[in-house]
């Protein structure tokens, strides 16, 4: 995508990062500074096996990772393999 | 994520004998625009829809085993797409196997196996947050490519409880902003605040001294601060 430069303000390196760079320099640690912000707001591709259904690996990760809400992003059928997210936003440890 | 492409490998089962070539052939028929109705089972309405078949790949063949890789829209049911082939073929066909390996920006090379975060988490525990960081990625690491908008720290907090974004909290703007665009609104920080709707154009944005100029469409839970 093509990013633009129009600003109001020009106190703003780090805006033209993050309008330039899709927020990539931006390493997770400057956000996020705490592990338990992190587990709040992440999501994370999971090789799901086949067995366990997309909503019970859910809630295992919501467990382990002490989070309040867990969702995944898409079923598949039985047979299948791999939903390819797990998204584990909100946590209140 | 619900509406990106999705890339699958699976086995399907042939109920009867045909020469590869054939099967070959008519794999090839089911590329580009296909109609199909969802099964029985879905959970969706039960209705004649029309999906892109990108690509349909029959890989390997062993008796009437076959392996094969497709690329296909959101929306497209790959066990209907083998059982169709097999109806078109006259011999019938199940499929028997199925792994998605990609599903828009995220594909099996980058994913995380059980074991992995349960170690993370483990080590989380001990007192080490390295492997977690790396495993775990902030929600701004995947967001579809839609226009920012980047808005003062002073904004933020209304933003997170709901209200619209005012002109005066714009600081920066994509040039593709338009009305009725979905944009992504950031904090100065980087922080991911909501998706949003814009109502006016990115001049209009930047120019504009009072008044909305984008619509809360889903607002996140602020970052925790401990």
């Amino acid at each position: 995508m093509e990013h633009i430069r129009i600003l109001k303000e020009v106190d703003a390196g780090n805006l033209l990062h993050i309008l330039d760079h899709d927020l990539e320099e931006i390493g997770p640690r400057d956000l996020y500074v705490t592990p338990s912000a992190l587990i709040s707001r992440c999501f994370v591709n999971i090789d799901k096996p086949r067995g366990p259904s997309s909503h019970e690996v859910a809630a295992w990760v919501g467990k382990m990772a002490g989070a309040a809400k867990v969702g995944h992003g898409g079923t598949l059928e039985p047979l299948a393999e791999k939903p390819p997210r797990k998204r584990c936003p909100n946590s209140h440890p | 994520m619900v509406s990106e492409d999705k890339e699958y490998v699976g086995i399907l089962k042939l109920h009867g004998d045909i020469e590869s070539e054939k099967v070959y052939q008519a794999a090839k028929t089911f590329t580009g625009a296909i109609y199909q109705t969802p099964p029985l089972k879905a959970a969706v309405k039960k209705r004649l829809r029309k999906r892109t078949v990108h690509s349909f790949d029959i890989l390997e063949r062993d008796g009437r085993c076959l392996l094969f890789r497709t690329k296909v829209e959101a929306g497209t049911y790959i066990r209907k797409l083998c059982f169709d082939l097999g109806e078109f073929l006259g011999v019938g066909a199940s499929m028997v196997e199925l792994r998605r390996i990609r599903n828009g920006p995220f594909n099996e090379d980058e994913c995380v196996q059980l074991g992995d975060l349960t170690h993370a988490f483990n080590q989380l525990k001990r007192g080490s947050d390295e492997y977690l960081y790396s495993t775990l990625s902030p929600v701004e690491k995947i967001l579809p490519d839609l226009p920012k908008v980047i808005v003062r720290s002073s904004a933020t907090s209304s933003l997170y409880r709901g209200a619209p974004l005012m002109a005066p909290g714009v600081v920066a703007v994509h040039r593709e902003t338009k009305p009725g665009v979905h944009v992504t609104v950031y904090s100065q920080a980087g922080e991911l605040v909501e998706i949003a709707t814009a109502t006016v154009s990115a001049m209009e944005m930047l120019e504009m001294r009072e008044g909305i100029v984008a619509k809360p469409l889903r607002v996140l839970d602020p970052i925790p601060h401990a």
